[in-house]
């Protein structure tokens, strides 16, 4: 009962202030927005060079190849010669492929030039998916020619048959996403941004707002106990984190087409646990911070460490094996365990025993920093 | 006027001061960051739990299965039948759909035979779409596996004609991109988050209107309250250099001076637009909301920090122009990982000067504004 009125006075605090109304309803909105876009690693639009010192018709057909794909932006122009160095430092391109003269070839009806990419490494993860792209072209296409020679009447006078390759080739089936289509796969981890960010925001400045405007102590000096106290800050960030999923989803479902199957009463269970964890930690964040400018600083990078490191963006599991403070990190990280959940019963529309070692890590979390948090904010009651 | 400056500089640097713990966050906390990031963010594929389904069991089926194995990318479990499974395939597909596993590969029974008669053979890899990314990068790997295979096992002995390198990060490693990027987002979080939560504070405690009946300019004041931030933010820059040069490697090919020049622009651009939000909004509270919204999450995530610009829809390409952290990524990167001079940046210096004075201008034009009609 006592609670309620503190939940009461926090709520009437955020709602009396329009243009903290107008920016809370604004979070989802952008968040969505932006992050919806930005999460696929499948490249697009990505500027490149070429240079042919061949003149070989193979190398036309290739680079009419490379310029037809989406993943590439090519202005068409063929340099004769150049330094692709040069072009990258300039930054005119990201990756430039460069034709050469062959050396002399053990299959002499095969015309295909020396083939060399330079991709600008400044970018890392940009010119490995950009390396991986162009070379898997490049195979394709001499695969191609390959087998072209194999056809054709001339070519199997000059060589026999079995001088040529075996033709293995791997056929690839996608379950859950056939099209691999990101948004599909990210969606579960906008799911949890929508419930990460505001609780964070609010639940970091709880504590810390009344400590600065010295109402704190008369909060201290009432009978609440300091469990209620607790549960009366926790209370309304948390509330704010489910009204922002209740407001992005249809922006999911609607705008972005985010396939919505499986249990959406498991959806909203782990959604409900993992609340608790997140507003734990900033209220702990709040507690430990003597001003709210502090608080929002360790807000705003814990936020993003639970994004960055949760396989939101990269895959965990692509995480150098040295990197042992980033990976301890991500093992409690609760935002990690949450999108796993979601993203099964989501996408492949897994069921509850397929879930067990995930929720269970979701529940060990959420118990162990509700409880941690708890003893850091009632000693700050003390001081 | 530089009198007054002082004042209020020597004003804020003591709010600063008298808490030590803030300052202990503000220096330790970008730090931390530059660990977890500069070996967090990387897109190698590894570990890629993997159920080998080997219904022929021949030679080239067992090559394949060998070049995953040696590839470093894969840990393989057998599903075959030998492993005693009852139905392997749906065992596999289960686990899959579980998470347990991320990749089926499914040899059929008459790949062998095809491959010596000279048929078109096929292996079938079954990925977990769950993770479109990850699924992405393992395809490609196993394109690249079996044209080795092919060419290795053609008669005559054929190298690929390609050679691919990456320029200015011969490894490809993640650190030397990711840490220039962390430099910008630490910078920008320093000089404007701070700043504009640090104004608004003055408005909310009532402080702001005794500085507004003062005899200082309003540039003055928040020219004043913004410098002390503006100097931390150089210094947790430093500290993230010399980090970056001793602990991690990444070279610094180009000069310090037009990269303190340019940092310098940055910071003021921040400093501006944590200064612009705070004239707007009431309270601590709704200037950190409005500042993670307009500055962080774009600098984050629409700035070329992780995914290239280009990439990006057009809209969100034109979003990204106006985004300070998309210019100073740039020259960062430029200068540390290229060699690029002050020279080659003289655009995207232009636009930072542009922000920072338009951001400014509308800033104080807020603060007189309510100097007059409080």
């Amino acid at each position: 009962m006592r609670i309620r009125t503190l939940v009461r006075k926090e709520t009437i605090e955020i709602l009396r202030q329009k243009e903290l109304l107008f920016l809370i309803l604004a979070v989802p909105i952008l968040e969505i927005v932006i992050l919806g876009y930005v999460i696929a690693l499948n490249i697009r639009n990505i500027p490149i060079r070429v240079i042919d010192e061949s003149g070989s018709p193979a190398a036309a057909r290739l680079v009419a190849r490379m310029a037809s794909s989406p993943e590439f932006r090519y202005d068409g122009t063929v340099l004769r010669t150049g330094d692709a160095m040069e072009i990258l430092v300039r930054g005119e391109a990201r990756a430039v492929v460069t034709f050469r003269k062959p050396p002399p070839a053990p299959l002499p009806f095969l015309d295909v030039p020396e083939i060399q990419v330079l991709v600008d490494g400044s970018d890392a993860v940009a010119a490995q998916i950009t390396a991986g792209v162009l070379s898997g072209i490049a195979r394709d296409f001499v695969a191609g020619e390959f087998l072209a020679a194999e056809e054709a009447p001339v070519a199997l006078l000059a060589a026999p048959r079995t001088i040529l390759p075996p033709r293995i080739a791997v056929r690839t089936l996608v379950r859950f996403n056939p099209d691999l289509k990101s948004i599909d796969s990210q969606g579960p981890g906008l799911v949890g941004l929508l419930l990460t960010f505001i609780t964070f925001l609010l639940g970091g400045l709880a504590v810390v707002r009344e400590r600065e405007q010295q109402t704190f102590d008369t909060l201290r000096a009432s009978r609440l106990r300091p469990i209620e106290i607790f549960v009366g800050k926790g209370l309304p960030p948390a509330a704010a984190g489910l009204f922002h999923l209740i407001l992005g989803i249809p922006i999911l479902i609607f705008w972005f087409q985010v396939p919505f199957r499986g249990s959406a009463a498991l959806i909203l269970l782990a959604c409900l646990i993992y609340l608790v964890a997140a507003v734990s930690l900033a209220l702990a964040f709040s507690a430990v911070s003597s001003t709210q400018q502090q608080a929002m600083f360790l807000v705003w990078y814990a936020i993003m460490t639970i994004v960055v490191l949760s396989g939101f963006f990269t895959p965990l599991e692509s995480m150098a094996p040295g990197a042992h403070l980033s990976r301890g990190i991500a093992a409690v990280n609760p935002f990690r365990y949450l999108m796993r959940i979601v993203r099964s019963v989501m996408i492949k529309g897994a069921g509850p025993a397929d879930l067990l070692g995930d929720f269970a890590a979701l529940i060990a979390l959420a118990v162990a920093y509700a409880g941690g948090s708890f003893l850091v904010f009632r000693r700050s009651l003390k001081r | 006027m530089f009198r007054g400056f002082r004042a209020v500089t020597a004003k804020e640097f003591r709010h600063l001061w008298r808490d030590p713990k803030g300052l202990v966050y503000i220096l330790l906390v970008p730090f931390v960051m530059i660990f977890i990031y500069g070996y967090g963010i990387s897109i190698d594929i590894r570990d890629v739990r993997a159920a080998v389904i080997d219904y022929g069991g021949g030679p080239v089926a067992g090559r394949f299965v060998r070049a995953m194995q040696t590839s470093g990318v894969f840990a393989l479990e057998e599903y075959g039948l030998r492993s005693g499974r009852r139905d392997p395939l749906e065992e596999a597909e289960s686990d899959l759909r579980a998470g347990r596993i991320r990749e089926i590969l499914i040899i059929p029974a008459d790949f062998d035979r095809n491959v010596a008669a000279g048929r078109p053979a096929e292996v079938e890899v079954v990925l977990d779409g769950g993770d479109a990314n990850s699924a992405l990068l393992i395809g490609q790997i196993h394109e690249r596996i079996a044209s080795d295979l092919r060419l290795a096992l053609a008669p005559v002995p054929l190298a690929l004609p390609l050679h691919v390198r990456f320029a200015f990060n011969p490894d490809g490693s993640s650190a030397p991109s990711i840490i220039p990027g962390l430099f910008a987002i630490i910078l920008m979080v320093v000089s404007a988050l701070l700043t504009s939560i640090s104004i608004a504070r003055e408005k909310e405690s009532g402080a702001a209107d005794l500085l507004m009946l003062s005899p200082l300019s309003s540039r003055t004041i928040v020219l004043g309250k913004a410098l002390p931030y503006v100097l931390v933010a150089f210094f947790d820059g430093a500290v993230i250099l010399v980090l970056a040069r001793l602990w991690f490697h990444i070279p610094f090919r180009g000069d310090i001076g037009p990269l303190v020049i340019y940092s310098g622009l940055f910071v003021a651009t921040g400093a501006s637009l944590g200064i612009l939000i705070s004239t707007i909004v009431a309270t601590q509270r709704a200037a950190a909301i409005a500042e993670v919204l307009t500055t962080l999450l774009p600098a984050f995530f629409l700035s070329g920090f992780l995914m290239p610009v280009e990439t990006l829809p057009a809209v969100l390409r034109g979003v990204s122009r106006l985004i300070p952290a998309t210019y100073f990524i740039r020259i960062v990167r430029g200068i540390l990982l290229k060699g690029s001079g002050f020279g080659d940046f003289l655009g995207e210096g232009a636009a930072l000067t542009a922000m920072s004075m338009v951001l400014f201008g509308l800033a104080i034009m807020n603060v007189r504004r309510r100097r007059r009609h409080p």
